[in-house]
């Protein structure tokens, strides 16, 4: 169902997976036990009284076990993915990135500047295959750094500067959101994410051509 | 006061002046009386529950289809965070406060609350702080607009200059207070009122976990106090506790906030986990599998809760990750210990599917979705992708749904004739009831793929044309049934009311000792008590201990895992 475009993640694809199917499995258990003890104690009719059951220890104690083991391996799991996550190669590209009310900065080396403009989301261009990392910052109210084709966000919070640092692994254009409430006009904070092949991107950092233009527009009307 | 001094010491006969409730609306505002309160609260947090949903209902229309049609930006933002206001302080928290006051004291055989003239101030401190929060709207700049989270910088004077924000913080302040004098008073009267023979292992476990949740709120509560007179300070007086330009810190006001915010959840959850635990019993005559375990799960829940606060905070790269989401993880447990000793107390039960054990077995169903997305939210991994998303606003409102909305209609047409005296339309309750179960299913299951493709939370608006469309349209549509049955449940009141049907003392052969007393119950409560043997002196009584008057002393299952029994 998740279908990210970064190194990163993927690994966050595949915990996902697993989450699911161990939700599902879970929820056909209770619920088969919860249909069966319906359609059963249904059938039954109500004018008696049954053998009266204040417990069973042999019972509470299996099911305590399986919750215990099931919630061991899913904080397990999630310490190994986040380990391969955070496993990052050198980063190949630093780009700072400001969040303000309400748009996005991003600057590149060599003083390459995109920032949204009125009615226009900024594109964040990157090279395909190469580690990037994102120095964040706000300087206002916290804003959030949201890819969601990375399964990623980092928040920006005023006085914490932070690093994210990602490997896109496949062309295309995204959209990106702020995800942390900043105020009015928070649902307008988006961009785009164009990432392109390292030549295409050469030559957009040299000229500011050929990549990040038609940008997604901004779709609604100011407030 | 020896507790044979609370059963022995009122009045006696029916009749008797003292034993008069004050008439007209004048009698119910002055009244001390719990079981008035009780109603009061139930009554008032209900209408604060249309409020909550009328705002609700205001935001869905918005989000029906991409670009602004019905509110500005401005406006919605006010919309969502006094939504989440009123639905956590002023109706969830309240519902449930609400129901321990009538029932606690009917519960441990006690004539009145401990301190009846503080519940009645602790009732009147809640009103005003709703009334507090909602006149933000009246100011010119409207209701406080920046998430019932109220999360710093952007809630302070410099980005929400507003009154209404003062308001807010006003609002909330007066209904802690009003939750901790009524946490004193519950603790109060479960201590120091039990009639002879209830013992703590004894008590119904909706008491039980009143006296769990009074606990979590003692802790809880002055924390969110202190953290909103700081951020008041902070507005008004440039403390600069969480602004970083004057050497504060926003993370800090994160702390705070969850170290209250989590706890919170458990303190709307837990008293309705109550709740069904004491109809479901009753529907399937049976004795509740493992009473001992769920008192446990009850006290481990409330502890673990108070160690999990910053799984909220994952997203800002500055608290422990490990540590949170194995705290967080372990609360599965006890919390599973619960869904199963519900489903195994069901278990070769004898079932009957009156509304309440509707409501009942419906609150399992939808709780046990947002139950088993709260572990993914507990891997940060995962909840880097879906936090701040419509993935948590989809957890969140299945766990809130499954407890305050299905399971308190549960407690509702359950304790109705108890109240008042005669009892709802059960034709009604139950199309209700499925009005409610397929709405909430249509508004909340999109929403689980909204998040995941990454609609974030909180957006009054959305890009057209990358997935989020049709799935808000649906979550719209949904909003219309769950309208539709709440009003059900008023025209079902007013129905009721008119032509009442006589319910009797006891009409679900009930476990507990309200259902010894006469419905509505006079106003000390009972003229005399049944002996208490076990959790179900009102079951002993009908029927014998485990029921032997009726089989002959046939009991089965494990002795050793009995809390009840003489």
């Amino acid at each position: 169902m998740l279908d990210p475009v970064t190194r990163e993640g993927r690994y966050v694809a595949d915990l996902w997976t697993f989450l699911l199917v161990a939700a599902t499995g879970v929820a056909v258990v209770v619920l088969g036990l919860l249909a069966i003890a319906t359609i059963r104690g249904t059938r039954r009719g109500a004018e008696d009284l049954p053998p009266q059951r204040h417990g069973n220890l042999a019972l509470e104690f299996t099911f305590i076990t399986g919750a215990a083991a099931l919630s061991a391996v899913i904080f397990g799991l999630g310490l190994w993915y986040q380990a391969r996550i955070d496993d990052d190669p050198p980063t190949d590209l630093e780009v700072a990135v400001q969040g303000y009310q309400w748009g996005w900065r991003f600057e590149y080396p060599g003083g390459r500047v995109v920032a949204s403009e009125p009615g226009r989301d900024p594109v964040l261009v990157l090279p395909v295959d190469q580690t990037v990392t994102f120095h964040l910052r706000s300087d206002d109210v916290i804003h959030s750094f949201f890819v969601p084709a990375f399964a990623w966000k980092q928040d920006l919070i005023p006085g914490r500067p932070m690093d994210l640092t990602v490997t896109p692994d496949k062309e295309g254009r995204h959209v990106a959101h702020c995800a942390e409430l900043c105020g009015i006009d928070h649902a307008r904070m988006n961009f785009a994410v164009d990432i392109v092949s390292a030549d295409a991107f050469d030559r957009w950092l040299a000229t500011g051509e050929g990549a990040g233009d038609g940008a997604v527009p901004d779709v609604a009307e100011p407030s | 006061m020896s507790p044979a001094l609370a059963v022995t010491d009122r009045p006696a006969a029916a009749g008797d002046p003292g034993d008069q409730p004050g008439a007209g609306i004048v009698g119910w505002l002055t009244t001390t009386d719990h079981k008035r309160i009780g109603i009061l609260y139930v009554g008032t947090s209900f209408a604060f529950f249309v409020v909550g949903g009328l705002l609700a209902a205001l935001m869905r229309a918005e989000l029906a289809e991409p670009g602004l049609q019905f509110v500005g930006s401005q406006r919605y933002n006010q919309l969502f965070t006094i939504h989440g206001t009123v639905m956590m302080f002023l109706f969830a928290v309240p519902m449930a406060t609400g129901l321990a006051n009538f029932l606690v004291p009917l519960h441990v055989g006690a004539p009145d609350m401990a301190f009846p003239r503080l519940n009645a101030l602790s009732y009147w401190l809640y009103v005003t702080g709703g009334l507090v929060v909602l006149s933000g709207f009246l100011t010119s700049r409207g209701a406080a607009d920046f998430g019932w989270t109220g999360y710093t910088p952007l809630s302070d004077n410099t980005y929400s200059p507003g009154a209404g924000g003062d308001l807010w913080i006003t609002g909330i302040a007066l209904t802690g207070v009003a939750s901790t004098l009524t946490a004193v008073n519950l603790l109060s009267t479960v201590i120091g009122l039990r009639a002879p023979g209830m013992t703590m292992f004894r008590l119904p476990l909706f008491t039980w976990t009143m006296v769990v949740v009074s606990f979590m709120i003692l802790i809880a509560f002055p924390v969110i106090t202190a953290a909103l007179f700081m951020l008041l300070a902070d507005r008004r007086l440039e403390a600069h506790f969480f602004t970083p330009a004057g050497g504060g810190d926003p993370i800090l006001y994160q702390h705070l906030f969850w170290f209250f915010g989590h706890p919170e959840v458990y303190i709307v959850a837990l008293p309705f986990f109550g709740v069904v635990t004491e109809i479901i019993p009753v529907f399937s005559r049976q004795p509740i599998f493992a009473y001992k375990a769920i008192v446990i799960a009850t006290v481990l829940i409330a502890a673990y809760s108070l160690t999990v606060w910053a799984h909220h905070m994952f997203t800002t790269g500055a608290i422990a990750d490990g540590f949170f989401s194995g705290t967080t993880l372990l609360i599965a447990v006890p919390t599973g210990i619960k869904i199963f000793s519900w489903v195994f107390t069901m278990w070769g039960g004898r079932l009957r599917f009156d509304t309440p054990m509707l409501y009942a077995v419906g609150f399992i169903v939808v709780f046990l979705i947002g139950g088993l997305t709260g572990p993914m939210l507990a891997v940060r991994a995962f909840d880097s992708h879906v936090h701040d998303t419509y993935f948590v606003v989809a957890h969140m409102h299945y766990v809130l749904l499954g407890t305050a909305v299905f399971a308190m209609f549960a407690g509702l047409f359950f304790w109705w004739p108890k109240f008042f005296g005669h009892r709802l339309g059960e034709g009604l309750g139950k199309v209700q009831f499925w009005l409610l179960f397929v709405g909430s299913n249509i508004v909340f299951l999109p929403q689980h793929v909204l998040g995941l493709r990454g609609m974030p939370r909180r957006f009054a608006d959305y890009p057209e044309g990358i997935g989020y469309d049709t799935l808000n349209l649906w979550s719209s549509l949904g909003t219309v049934l769950i309208a539709l049955a709440v009003l059900l449940f008023l025209v079902n009141i007013a129905v009721s009311a008119r032509r009442p049907v006589p319910a009797g003392d006891d009409p679900w052969e009930g476990n507990t000792l309200e259902w010894a007393t006469s419905s509505p119950p006079p106003l000390h409560n009972f003229h005399s008590l049944p002996p208490i043997r076990s959790a179900r002196p009102v079951f002993d009584q009908r029927w014998g201990p485990d029921g032997e008057r009726l089989r002959g002393g046939v009991v089965e299952g494990d002795r050793a895992g009995d809390g009840d029994r003489p």
